[in-house]
């Protein structure tokens, strides 16, 4: 009997070990991460910075999410966004809306503005913990760079 | 033997007593319901093709003088011809494309919120007319398909768009003008926009909402424009049904030949252009630009003819761009505002500051479920 207690102790234990692993994430400035993908990443058009109320306009973001956003001032479909947000599942969550709306913007750039359609397929778009970041650039790979360095 | 017999004719006597008194309950049933409206009736039920002018809250009394409205025939049906098949979001019945429809609840109150906002912005100084346009998949489709789960009921969209929206808001719902004449070459086959036709029904529709009188179409000059292959051959991989039978681009020049059209380009160059342009020339999958010379960020097409000083601005994506040519004998000006490019920050202020008095919302159902293009939309109002 004390034997068992004694093992489930240690498993419990061991559980939350790991789960408190699990749960430590990389702490990103994302302010910071969002004005090296501006600066580093080449885009095309002019980038205007969106409010938080702006945003609004086109995700739905979880309560206590910090946000930070990029979008074409052209009609290119460039565009940045690195959240944080208070959960993991949050993060899961704004990762779904983002692909919608992603989704949404190439049907619309398919029938209209084709070029934008091939650059939306190289659209990247990581969740990382607590964050998600995109970026739609036809710079891909210098922003996959620069993801993969600050989320790890 | 004699027993067993009787007691197999008593016992059918019961069973023919029983349904003699069914019978009767049942006469009895119709006799008492078919002196009552249906709740459904009563409340116009989204899925009776009762037309949205119809005044169906209004209690109809034996007493009353007024003759009442013959009923109004119903919707002429459509059957499946020809082999189908599904691409990503299309959805194709031989020579013919269909936009697969969901309607999603978030993004329509969004829009609704967007209109509502420049109606309470504009209260006094402008009204605030919305046309919210039904896709071919929604008026077109063989009725064996409407509504299964690859197609979102359009009707009942569009009930509920119309019922966020706010009491100032002139509403024109466009589902039964157009389910009116289904048959009718209203939507294009190859492509996802409406004919510059079903434009024309909606534009009727707009003009009994505004109180005024359409033109009729034989006042207009017609041009067609054979061989348009649109955006639903190109999404069914260029398919030999539709290139074998390829769209015709019909166009109604405006009554007045004297109006005069400017857009800006995305680059800010401002050109002259006419209102239908001869699209003979563009290749197969540009003949819809026939109208108001396509999808410009901002447009102005002047009429000397009316001389009342009246403008409008015309707030849409591209189905506005068929329904655009109408409304030009009715202004002195009218403005287009494509959302998607338009450079402007803000509608209420364009209106203010040009003396706007007629604001015409015309979105499509597929823009009004898209996150992307009612965030543009957003962002202007």
């Amino acid at each position: 009997m004390k034997r068992g207690i004694t093992f489930l102790a240690s498993l419990l234990a061991l559980l939350l070990t790991v789960g408190c692993g699990a749960q430590t994430a990389p702490e990103v400035d994302a302010a910071a991460l969002a004005q090296a993908l501006r600066q580093q990443v080449s885009f095309e058009s002019e980038l205007r910075e969106l409010s938080a109320s702006q945003l609004e306009n086109y995700l739905v973001l979880p309560n206590g999410t910090e946000a930070y956003s990029y979008m074409s001032a052209g009609t290119t479909a460039e565009e940045i966004l690195v959240a944080k947000c208070a959960s993991e599942d949050d993060a899961r969550t704004l990762k779904a809306a983002v692909e919608s709306f992603l989704a949404d913007q190439r049907q619309e750039m398919q029938r209209y503005l084709p070029e934008e359609a091939a650059r939306l397929t190289h659209a990247v778009l990581a969740q990382k913990s607590v964050y998600v970041v995109l970026c739609v650039s036809a710079d891909a790979q210098t922003a996959e760079q620069i993801i993969k360095e600050k989320l790890g | 033997m004699n027993r067993r017999h009787r007691r197999r004719r008593r016992r059918t006597k019961l069973w023919m007593l029983a349904a003699a008194a069914i019978v009767i309950v049942a006469v009895v049933l119709i006799a008492v319901l078919s002196g009552k409206k249906s709740p459904a009736t009563d409340s116009g039920d989204i899925s009776d093709p009762v037309p949205a002018d119809t005044n169906v809250d209004q209690p109809v009394t034996p007493e009353d003088d007024t003759p009442e409205e013959p009923p109004k025939e119903p919707y002429q049906t459509i059957a499946i011809t020809g082999d189908q098949e599904q691409y990503d979001a299309l959805y194709r019945i031989g020579d013919t494309g269909f936009e697969m429809y969901t309607y999603v609840d978030g993004v329509a109150q969004k829009y609704a919120e967007a209109v509502n906002r420049t109606a309470d912005a504009l209260a006094g100084k402008a009204s605030v007319y919305v046309l919210p346009v039904p896709l071919s998949s929604g008026i077109t489709l063989p009725d064996a398909l409407l509504g299964n789960n690859l197609f979102d009921d359009q009707a009942a969209a569009e009930e509920k768009i119309g019922a966020m929206l706010n009491a100032s808001v002139h509403y024109v719902p466009l589902n039964d003008a157009l389910m009116r004449h289904r048959t009718e070459y209203i939507y294009f086959r190859t492509d996802h926009h409406w004919t510059a036709l079903g434009a024309y029904y909606a534009y009727r529709a707009f003009c009994g909402e505004k109180g005024i009188t359409p033109h009729e179409l034989r006042d207009y000059t017609k041009d067609e424009f054979a061989g348009f292959l649109g955006s639903f051959y190109r999404d069914s991989n260029q398919n030999d049904q539709m290139a074998a039978h390829p769209d015709v681009v019909e166009a109604w020049h405006p009554v007045t030949t004297e109006a005069m059209l400017d857009f800006t380009d995305t680059g800010g160059n401002t050109l002259r252009w006419k209102i239908i342009y001869d699209a003979t020339d563009y290749e197969a999958g540009m003949k819809y630009n026939t109208f108001i010379a396509g999808d410009q960020p901002f447009t102005v097409i002047n009429n000397p003819d009316v001389t009342d000083q009246s403008k409008c601005v015309v707030v849409k994506e591209s189905f506005g761009n068929a329904f655009v040519p109408y409304l030009v004998d009715h202004y002195s000006t009218v403005y287009v505002i494509d959302y998607r490019y338009w450079g402007g920050d803000s509608l209420t202020d364009f209106v203010r500051e040009n003396g706007v008095q007629d604001v015409v919302f015309v979105n499509n159902l597929s823009a009004i479920r898209s996150s992307y293009l009612i965030g543009k939309l957003q962002d202007i109002t």
